[in-house]
């Protein structure tokens, strides 16, 4: 792993499709660090549930695990996903991913070295793992 | 990663963002005092949020983490090392009382109902204010009760129970687990007398954990350990206090009883200066006295900027609307129009201070802990314009609103972390990044020790690996169906009031098989029995845990 490794990812917001076919996906690859709950407001904020998020422990198995639901999801129609990387310097990334089943969408390769390289680790294994 | 729908609360300016208030009700409606019972969730989660805030320990962190900024923007290493030892313990207590936080949100949203207490909770008194008008104000109990029991049963509301019930109890917000730590708590206290209130259970919790001078106490006192170090006396002390009702320390009939006297007797007294009001030491015992002292003492001795920013803090935005004001002079005197959206909104007499001619501005609608009332505030380029607050405390709010500008977001202190991210090249936050998740594991231990109290030890075990709660056991249909079983508990209705009948049918069913399912690992949220009602008939009463 280098330096500054990716803790956490955390992506949202989740309808309740997803949710299940998240932790199907989950369950499948026998991984369980994994939480569903509600989008924080911010480290310095409390706010009401409005929408669900997914939390990861960033490692290879859970980044192919997340990709391996995010080509599914694909197939349902669009979506645009908010995508935070909490890092272990104490920084953190956010970025927005859209998904749709047209050219425009990121075909399967990058959207797997997006992911790798966004929480750092081997694009190559999360492709292996990818099904 | 906010969603635009999202209400808020800031942890340390206590600003708040109520959704629905801002963009789905008419601010006519507001100015009436008439709100839709469908926001009335958001306004009591907000309200709940504020209310605890607002209080000793919830001063006491923002002042310290005032104190900390300055320490840090000195520039001495000394300096940096006593703002990182103040943020890393904040921080730490802020992680430590967070699912306490969203728990005593979630039960005022879902749970707290005026009963045969005396005093009642400010969520409450804000809910009552906005859903009767002034001339239904003898009758309000009655009417706070209908809004409560309609707006808990809307489609809306049931969908935020079940995303409750449908969230792991190890997720970051604390959501859950909260709310069943304080589930939990209240129905143990419900044996006795004085807590058979949900809204008193409620306001007790809320003051017991942050109205807590002998914490705001501490979090003020310099932290001699290594600065590098959260406190550990501080830590203890919180996990002390939030497994406290497994012990027989607290004498917690007694402890009620002078909370309940405490607020009764308290009576601001239309002569207080601006500034700050500290609530009575509501919970008994010298070292509540004393810390209510060394707090006083601390705000007192604040630069004005910080005193004002502390100050500020106890305002409850309702909303904060971007609008235009012209001002005409009429044959009654100058006045002030005031549109939002193209549409007239107000028309008031400028305050006497006002010497703009108008322009750009907001419209503000805030409670502040001195009344019961809203107020109302337009601030036209940056300048107060109108001010006009009810009751016998008018003039308090009037001086009170002078000293900082009301518009939301104008309050937004920086937090110590930032000043002190620039002075140490992120070492702090990287020292935070590595303690964070021991804080939450912390939490996790001392919350499920008493919330889920009701559940075997194999079971807790299974609910809290379960990604998301309720659901990874039960499935989606299921899940709603607990939290349908849940609103109607709430309401103490018979399952055979449910109508229509075919769906009261479909819920027996679905209870029957919820104790199927979960009674073997040990997990037992729901229970039915059989009692006769006034008539002598059998009626299905329920006991939903969570």
């Amino acid at each position: 792993m280098a330096t500054n490794e990716a803790l956490s990812l955390s992506f949202g917001p989740l309808d309740s499709d997803d949710v299940t076919e998240l932790l199907a996906v989950f369950e499948k690859a026998r991984l369980d660090e994994i939480v569903i709950g509600p989008e924080l407001a911010g480290e310095y904020r409390v706010g009401d549930p409005g929408t669900i998020a997914a939390v990861v422990v960033v490692s290879t198995a859970a980044i192919g695990a997340l990709t391996t639901f995010l080509l599914k999801r694909r197939r349902r129609g669009s979506i645009e996903y908010s995508l935070r990387v909490d890092f272990a310097d104490g920084t953190s990334v956010r970025r927005s991913l859209k998904l749709n089943a047209s050219d425009s969408s990121p075909p399967d390769p990058e959207l797997v070295q997006r992911l790798a390289e966004l929480t750092r680790v081997d694009a190559r294994e999360v492709s292996d793992l990818v099904g | 990663v906010l969603g635009p729908k999202q209400s808020w609360t800031d942890l340390l300016t206590n600003e708040t963002f109520v959704h629905p208030l801002n963009d789905l009700v008419e601010p006519a409606d507001l100015i009436r005092r008439s709100i839709p019972f469908g926001a009335v969730p958001s306004l009591l989660h907000e309200a709940a949020h504020h209310t605890c805030l607002a209080s000793a320990v919830g001063l006491a962190l923002a002042a310290t983490d005032m104190k900390a900024r300055r320490l840090a923007e000195s520039e001495e290493d000394e300096g940096l090392g006593k703002a990182s030892a103040i943020v890393l313990t904040n921080r730490a207590v802020i992680e430590l009382y967070r699912p306490l936080l969203e728990g005593l949100a979630l039960f005022a949203e879902f749970d707290s109902l005026p009963s045969s207490s005396r005093i009642l909770s400010r969520p409450l008194l804000y809910a009552a204010r906005h859903t009767s008008g002034p001339e239904k104000a003898s009758k309000w109990e009655l009417e706070l009760l209908g809004t409560l029991t309609k707006a808990r049963l809307t489609r809306a509301s049931i969908d935020r129970r079940r995303d409750v019930l449908s969230t792991g109890l190890a997720d970051p917000g604390g959501y859950q687990l909260g709310y069943l730590y304080v589930r939990t708590w209240g129905r143990w206290a419900s044996q006795m007398p004085i807590f058979r209130d949900p809204d008193f259970i409620f306001f007790f919790l809320s003051e017991y954990f942050w109205n807590d001078y002998e914490l705001a106490a501490l979090l003020l006192e310099e932290h001699a350990q290594d600065p590098l170090l959260p406190s550990k006396p501080i830590l203890e002390y919180c996990l002390k206090r939030l497994t406290s009702v497994l012990s027989d320390e607290t004498a917690w009939e007694e402890t009620a009883t002078y909370f309940e006297q405490a607020m009764l007797d308290y009576n601001l007294g239309p002569s207080i200066a601006p500034g700050f009001h500290l609530g009575p030491p509501s919970l008994p015992g010298e070292a509540q006295k004393a810390g209510r002292r060394q707090l006083q003492e601390f705000l007192t001795s604040l630069p004005l900027d910080d005193a004002q920013a502390l100050a500020r803090r106890s305002m409850f935005h309702l909303v904060s609307l971007p609008v235009k004001a012209e001002l005409h002079h009429t044959s009654n005197g100058p006045r002030l129009a005031v549109t939002f959206r193209g549409k007239l909104l107000l028309v008031a007499k400028p305050d006497d201070s006002y010497r703009g001619t108008g322009g750009f501005g907001t419209f503000d609608m805030f409670m502040e802990s001195a009344t019961k009332e809203p107020c109302v505030a337009v601030t036209v380029e940056g300048e107060l314009a109108h001010l006009y607050a009810p009751g016998q405390h008018a003039d308090f709010i009037a001086q009170w609103g002078q000293q900082f500008p009301l518009a939301r977001g104008t309050s937004g202190f920086e937090p110590a972390m930032v000043a002190i991210s620039k002075q140490d090249g992120g070492r702090l936050s990287k020292l935070w990044a590595s303690f964070v998740s021991s804080f939450r594991k912390a939490a996790l231990a001392a919350y499920s020790r008493v919330g889920l109290a009701w559940i075997e030890p194999e079971g807790k075990g299974h609910l809290l690996r379960q990604p998301a709660g309720f659901r990874s056991l039960l499935g989606v249909d299921l899940t709603e169906s607990l939290a349908i079983l849940a609103s109607i508990e709430n309401n103490q209705a018979y399952l055979e009031e449910v109508t229509p009948k075919k769906i009261g049918d479909e819920l027996r069913t679905a209870a029957i098989e919820i104790e199927q399912r979960l009674k073997p690992l040990g997990i037992e949220p729901i229970s039915l029995w059989t009692e006769q009602d006034e008539e002598g008939r059998d009626r299905t009463a329920i006991l939903v845990r969570v």
